[in-house]
């Protein structure tokens, strides 16, 4: 199935535009979401969203499937499905 | 009596006698307010009375530094003014930064009273404790950059520091601004009341400084501060270089980016044309206020059309609303010359764009017609009629007279059902955050005491996802009167009264800023408060205006959004679906209230409560 990852400002220009395209197996959860990215961007990617050495998304980095935060979901374990859109977020300020 | 922060002096001018004098500070109204907007309110409330015109001599404008002003604390020497607005009738303040506030500090001042209304246009001059009125007659009627330059000539003196008004002010324009440089002191119409009182300009030159109680306390707490900003993740990375524009991207992204006047939030996103790497192609340099290392202000130089070679200092995220999305212009060099007209005619952008939005909408929907605009096609992204009638709202002229004062007036000339698609709240425009979207932020501008102000209790929770003081869900209703009451009370104590830049609250001190602004006052000035104490000045601050405005009228009604919000929900993008009903906005604000310690049915304060707070006398006034 195929999912729509939306970023912003520097995840952004890493993934080389604000909205990519990214193929997944049926029953994929935000957690193979994120790993199946970092094989395709590797290092230039996992540092913006890991913690150093861990699989632990940063506290800022911030998720949500169809604009809802995977935290009022089912977290990592948030089952993706077909033509969801995917928003990864990095911390922005002012306004 | 006071050993560091505090001057302990403040300046009366009185316009209508040309007198000034100096009183004493007292030390309770330093440490029940701390400075900067709660000072300006204490001095309101005890001296404006209700129902005081607030275009009339009996208003007065406050302009109130903190004591961290003219400090080398950096980001923290900015100033309130504070007076009655007239385009809300009730509490207005703005806060500005710059070199002004920090200058009014070096001639030794913690605030400056301006009262009465001079006989003919006047324009002030503040040299340490010397004070002298000038004759205005030929600064009258200039744009404020020149305004100020001609000032400096005259006083022969580059150095000079200067707050001013522009056409839009003399004309008494309720959404004109007080400019200070290239910055604003911008909402809720206080450049009219310069203008109502006769008053161009304020010039401050100052030889003093301001003193420290403890150096070595003071080091220790500055490089804390400093610490906090260098392990920010995004206050040097991402803030300083880009600014504030960065939230366009993120409100885009989020499907709260307001757009044609609320009509179309999600549908009509322009990041591509407005967003930040598209204002990157005009950006030639930065600004920085008074010690500030981050300099979050960008220079952009427009270049192409008519709009080739016009510089502006911004626009801020906030303007990228008004005279972008808002109005449907997408041509990012429009939008940089109407900043910088803005600016120079002295008129709030944001208000100002909001109002032409409006106008744009009546004008599509056929209430509004070419009769009525002159023949201008006033429709939504059309930039040459944005900027035509931006000049015209300065000087009053056609159609511009019609939308001076803002949409709320402007509604109720207008007739014909407008008033429903009028984005205010108690006569404030809208900033651009779509708040079905982000229920805490929306929250924030039904109560705030100023009216729809993002800068009164900004849900950085809702907006940026920081999870201070807890983590929350942005479109859920639930928990969002507690969040709010946060919001509102740490802002206004740490950023309002102490001011400090509140963009470092969000990016390097949302978890800490009462601590760090305790820390700062101890070493300071010697006054000692506990970080929940800090947190009480601000609701201090944010229960004495409460009183000011429900004794000018203000009821639980007013805490209230225009009724598109409450009943067309987003169409499009990331927060699709979501809207404000009337019950979610009752369910709120009753929680509230109820955590604020108010009456629940009135939203009235409560004796417990201002006593609790030391408010026993406004208690008395309200009767309550
Ligand atoms: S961060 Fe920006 S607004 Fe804040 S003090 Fe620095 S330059 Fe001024």
């Amino acid at each position: 199935m195929k999912v729509k990852v939306h970023s912003i400002l520097q995840l952004k220009e890493i993934l080389g535009g604000k909205d990519v395209e990214i193929i997944v197996p049926d029953g994929t959860n935000v957690s193979g979401l994120l790993a199946g990215m970092v094989e395709i961007w590797g290092d230039s990617l996992s540092p913006h969203i890991f913690k150093p050495q861990s699989d632990e998304v940063l506290p800022y980095i911030r998720l949500m499937i169809n604009g809802t935060a995977i935290q009022s979901l089912d977290g990592m374990e948030t089952i993706l499905n077909d033509g969801d859109e995917v928003l990864l977020i990095p911390l922005a300020a002012g306004g | 009596m006071y050993s560091g922060g505090y001057t302990g002096k403040i300046l009366r001018v009185n316009l209508t006698s040309k007198t000034a004098q100096e009183e004493k500070l007292p030390l309770a109204v330093a440490k029940d307010f701390i400075g900067g907007a709660g000072l300006g309110m204490k001095y309101l409330f005890d001296e404006v009375k209700p129902g005081t015109d607030a275009l009339g001599p009996d208003n007065k404008l406050i302009f109130a530094p903190g004591p961290f002003t003219g400090t080398s604390i950096p980001c923290a020497s900015r100033m309130a003014v504070v007076g009655k607005s007239p385009l809300t009738g009730a509490v207005g303040n703005a806060l500005t930064g710059g070199y002004f506030p920090a200058e009014l500090k070096f001639a030794g001042w913690d605030a400056v009273i301006v009262e009465g209304k001079a006989e003919k246009p006047t324009w002030v001059s503040i040299k340490d404790s010397s004070v002298r009125f000038h004759d205005a007659g030929s600064l009258w009627g200039t744009m404020t950059f020149d305004c100020q330059q001609m000032i400096k000539d005259n006083l022969n003196d580059q150095n000079t520091r200067i707050i001013c008004i522009g056409p839009a002010g003399e004309r008494l324009s309720k959404i004109a601004c007080i400019i200070n440089e290239r910055r604003a002191a911008g909402r809720k119409g206080l450049g009219a009341v310069m203008g109502s009182k006769n008053l161009k300009a304020i010039a401050v030159r100052g030889t003093g400084k301001v003193a420290i109680t403890s150096e070595e306390k003071y080091r220790a707490a500055r490089s804390e501060m400093l610490k906090a900003f260098k392990e920010s993740p995004v206050l040097y990375s991402a803030f300083s270089p880009a600014g504030t524009p960065m939230v366009v991207d993120l409100t885009g992204a989020l499907g709260i980016l307001s757009a044609k006047n609320w009509s179309a939030t999600g549908e009509f996103v322009p990041v591509d044309q407005l967003g930040l790497d598209a204002q990157n192609t005009r950006k030639i340099g930065k600004e920085h206020c008074y010690d500030c290392p981050v300099g979050c202000s960008q220079m952009k130089l427009a270049k192409t059309g008519p709009y080739a070679g016009i510089l502006t200092e911004g626009p801020e995220f906030e303007t990228i609303y008004s005279f972008g999305t808002q109005t449907g212009v997408v041509n990012l060099d429009a939008v940089i010359a109407a900043d910088r007209l803005a600016d120079e005619l002295g008129l709030d952008s944001m208000s100002a764009g909001v109002t032409i939005g409006f106008a744009m909408e009546l004008f599509e929907r056929g209430i509004l017609t070419p009769a009525d605009t002159g023949g201008i096609d006033l429709k939504f992204g059309n930039d040459q009629a944005m900027m035509m009638v931006l000049r015209m709202m300065a000087f009053r002229e056609g159609i511009g007279d019609l939308l001076a004062d803002g949409t709320r007036v402007a509604a109720m000339k207008i007739g014909k059902g407008s008033e429903k698609y009028a984005m205010h709240i108690k006569g404030l425009e809208l900033p651009a955050y779509d708040v079905r979207g982000a229920k805490a932020h929306g929250l924030n501008y039904a109560t705030a005491y100023t009216g729809a102000d993002h800068n009164r209790g900004y849900a950085f929770q809702e907006i940026f996802g920081i999870p201070v003081p807890w983590e929350v869900d942005r479109l859920s209703i639930e928990g969002k009167g507690k969040l709010t009451k946060w919001n509102q009370d740490v802002r206004a104590a740490t950023c309002d009264c102490a001011t400090m830049c509140a963009f470092m609250l969000d990016t390097a001190l949302p978890a800490t800023s009462t601590q760090n602004t305790s820390a700062l006052l101890e070493a300071v000035t010697g006054l000692i408060f506990t970080p929940d104490e800090i947190q009480k000045v601000g609701e201090r601050l944010n229960n004495l205006a409460k009183v000011f405005n429900i004794r000018e009228g203000f009821t639980r009604t007013d805490d209230t959004f225009p009724e598109r919000l409450m009943t067309e929900p987003l169409k499009d993008g990331a927060s699709k679906g979501q809207v404000i009903t009337k019950d979610d906005l009752k369910k709120m604000l009753d929680e509230y209230y109820t955590e604020r310690g108010w009456d629940t049915q009135t939203g009235v304060p409560t004796r417990a409560k201002l006593e609790e707070l030391g408010l026993s006398t406004a208690a008395d006034l309200l009767g309550v």
